[in-house]
């Protein structure tokens, strides 16, 4: 451990000592028998996670995890199923195929000439501009198509061809080449691709408009859930719900971003319904480790809507979704599913492979009975 | 001692038969033998014989050289992105791919996946008893199943209609199995794949509308089966067919593949005019023969069911063909070596299968794979990682 990383977790041990009047040692003694437990836990997950509160038992901090993204799909998922999560296009010709519904595409960019079935594509960022102006249908999201946690998204709300400048959803403007150059132009170039596998391209796709009740809880901002679903011997089970919301003029709901400051909901995997709420880093944090997976939070700091009790709406359609999609799916026995859902129901976004643990501070853990149960299920012995 | 001495025998009988038909000496034979199995694509001496690269009639030294004897996973593995591999192994995941990319493909009518495997609104059965039902009663016959991962035709099974007096299934040419009996040999056996078997993650197994074929290829085999292997380079200026391969199927056959121990047909058609210019027949169920001039079969020219001529016929739709591997292998970057398989129908071509670890296409007396075209596509590198990703933090 660096050493500035030693002296910030022993300032969290002397804040905690006074703020929850947990001496110095019993911290310690503590992180000593979670750093060697099976989840594998770090002094500085130990205050990242808030696992110094006792309140959570002893058993419930054990099945908190301090796993790498790929520990669990190097166990359970066959690699050889990576690209059809990793790059987004590959996902949406496999769902197109399966009838499941995703966010419909607008237009490709890839200048090493990839197609998408008759989706319009372009090679040179001059045939993109043109076809900004004039020929895509506004709202549109665009992202590279290999990238992770928002890297590269763009939110257009349109055209304004008085000025040749888009409109994005925060209400600036951009002009049109400039948009080009910086964005999907950046993202092919490296950049913002960040997933390291292959450049997939930077396509575009229908903005979906928030329910009316994730819309009045977010202000018209975007609200997805994740979905965590397990592949047992007997079939798909749903493992971990857990709701986003975007702050401000995030155009994406997740925590990717430095200080994006997004909402983070632990939901009721039986109803959808909010019963913890994080607000991730929006400012930089006084005394980290302490805070770095965000803080308790009860309203959205745009709406001052009420977050905890709030019910995801279509929940019985989106975890049905959820489930009919991941049994097409047999040899990615960890799915991470990201769904929108908008007026109609539910639509699917993303399927990652390597999804994250999806913990929430405060509340559960995700290696536990449950899910250690599935792992002696899918790797006996 | 016993063992070296048996494998160096055919070798000596053949360097001698060589040097009676060619006048080539046992010396100059040697040293091609050891210059090919120095070059790049490694080719020992029972290559050299099989192959007929001793033949100074069609073989220059530069030509012998494009020969290569690599391994499947030699060219699949280094040219191809290996997490992409569920894109090529697992059919249901391609047909999935495919279908939604606006590609044809044969229907897909059933699966038997026990777990409760789903695609999309297909018929799924996770009991046997379930499927035999299926095939009683809605099965829109005919039919050809096979395991959703498997190889070489492994598991395969072709299924003609329904005999409701006797509750048997019906095969081509003639054969009959009770349907009890059928989907417990059959897909109860082989869910899991029946060459490369996979019983902690079986795939399925799967039933699609087997499609009639052209009526100037049906001519040609007799109504047998058979498809148009393409193999597509994914250049850095842009996807180009290098090699064709037209099987067919022989004798009562179901699968058309061209590897020994099916004694199938195997003829290279031009890329560039998609004429047959050479069929070669491997050898069936007798395995390689002893005689290494004639290792893996031999040249002929008419199918041997119908006498039919197969040099210098053209393949019925080619143009259509080429344009659709074209049009798919540009939507699917992460396969730079694309070896596909179509099937020809009266309606036109459709996708049948796209495989990562093709093969070398090969034949005695046709053209290696390692030509000019191929060593520029090899050292170009378009697009497939040197090394895995970095691992991310929570």
């Amino acid at each position: 451990m660096p050493l500035r990383t030693k002296l910030a977790v022993l300032r969290a041990a002397r804040i905690v000592a006074r703020s929850h009047r947990k001496p110095v040692l019993a911290q310690f003694g503590e992180i000593a028998r979670l750093r060697f437990g099976p989840g594998r836990i770090s002094a500085s997950h130990y205050y990242k996670y808030g696992l110094f509160d006792d309140r959570l038992r002893f058993e419930q901090k054990a099945d908190f995890v301090a796993w790498d993204w790929d520990y669990i799909s190097d166990r359970v998922n066959h690699p050889g199923w990576g690209e059809l999560c990793d790059d987004k296009l590959l996902t949406y010709a496999a769902l197109r195929g399966l009838g499941l519904p995703f966010p419909g595409l607008l237009a490709l960019y890839h200048p090493g000439g990839r197609r998408w079935g008759d989706l319009p594509a372009f090679a040179s960022e001059g045939d993109l501009a043109a076809f900004l102006r004039a020929g895509m249908r506004y709202p549109a999201f665009g992202k590279p198509s290999n990238d992770r946690q928002g890297g590269g998204a763009s939110s257009l709300a349109g055209y304004e061809a008085a000025s040749d400048r888009l409109r994005l959803a925060s209400g600036a403007t951009i002009p049109v080449e400039e948009y080009v150059r910086t964005v999907p132009g950046q993202a092919w170039a490296g950049v913002v691709n960040r997933s390291g596998l292959m450049r997939g391209g930077y396509l575009f796709q229908e903005l979906v408009v928030p329910h009316p009740d994730i819309a009045r809880l977010t202000g018209g901002r975007s609200g997805t859930v994740r979905l965590v679903v397990l592949l047992w011997p007997d079939g798909p089970r749903l493992h971990r719900a857990v709701g986003r919301a975007a702050v401000g003029d995030n155009v994406v709901d997740n925590q990717g971003v430095t200080l994006a400051g997004n909402l983070r909901f632990q939901l009721d995997r039986e109803t959808g319904e909010v019963v913890r709420t994080n607000r991730t880093p929006w400012e930089p944090l006084a005394h980290p480790p302490l805070g770095s997976h965000g803080v308790e939070v009860e309203v959205h700091p745009d709406t001052g809507e009420r977050t905890n009790g709030f019910v995801f709406p279509c929940w019985r359609e989106t975890v049905a979704l959820c489930l009919r999609a991941a049994a097409a799916f047999p040899a990615i026995r960890c799915q991470s599913w990201d769904l929108a859902i908008g007026p109609g129901g539910p639509t699917l976004v993303e399927l990652n492979m390597r999804g994250g643990v999806q913990q929430v501070v405060g509340g559960c853990g995700f290696n536990d009975a449950e899910f250690r149960a599935f792992m002696k299920a899918v790797r006996p012995g | 001692m016993l063992t070296r001495i048996s494998r160096i025998r055919p070798l000596l009988e053949a360097a001698r038969e060589v040097r009676a038909s060619t006048g080539k000496s046992f010396g100059t034979q040697l040293g091609e033998i050891l210059a090919g199995r120095r070059g790049p694509g490694r080719v020992g001496a029972s290559q050299y014989y099989a192959f007929g690269l001793y033949d100074p009639a069609r073989y220059s030294a530069a030509e012998r050289a494009e020969f290569a004897f690599w391994d499947w996973d030699e060219i699949g593995g280094r040219l191809n992105l290996p997490s992409a591999a569920a894109l090529c192994d697992d059919k249901l995941v391609t047909d999935a791919v495919l279908r939604g990319l606006g590609l044809p493909v044969p229907e897909v009518v059933a699966l038997y996946h026990p777990a409760g495997r789903s695609h999309g609104s297909v018929p799924t059965f996770t009991r046997l008893d379930d499927l035999a039902d299926f095939l009683r009663r809605d099965a829109p016959y005919p039919l050809f199943g096979k395991p959703v991962r498997d190889r070489q035709g492994g598991g395969a099974s072709s299924l003609s209609g329904y005999d409701p007096d006797g509750d048997r299934v019906l095969h081509p040419h003639d054969g009959s199995t009770p349907v009890a009996t059928y989907v417990r040999e059959v897909p109860g056996r082989y869910f899991a794949g029946a060459k490369d078997r996979d019983e902690a993650a079986p795939a399925g197994y799967f039933f699609q509308r087997r499609i009639a074929p052209h009526p100037d290829l049906a001519a040609v085999t007799g109504g047998r089966g058979f498809c148009l292997r393409l193999v597509v380079l994914m250049l850095p200026t842009g996807p180009c067919v290098h090699r064709a391969t037209l099987k067919a199927a022989v004798g009562g056959n179901i699968v058309d593949h061209g590897t020994v121990g099916y004694g199938n047909l195997s003829s290279l058609v031009s890329p560039a005019d998609g004429r047959v210019f050479l069929s070669f027949r491997v050898r069936g169920p007798e395995g390689v023969s002893p005689r290494v001039l004639s290792r893996f079969g031999e040249r002929v020219e008419t199918h041997p069911d119908t006498g039919a001529r197969t040099i210098g016929l053209r393949v019925p739709c080619w143009d259509e063909a080429v344009a659709l591997v074209l049009r798919a292998a540009v939507m699917l970057p992460q396969v730079r070596y694309q070896s596909w398989d179509l099937l020809i129908g009266p309606g036109g071509p459709v996708l049948l299968e796209l495989n990562r670890r093709g093969g070398l296409q090969q034949l005695p007396g046709g053209p290696g794979i390692n030509d000019a075209v191929f060593r520029d596509f090899r050292a170009s590198g378009n697009g497939v990682p040197d090394g895995p990703p970095a691992r991310r933090p929570v």
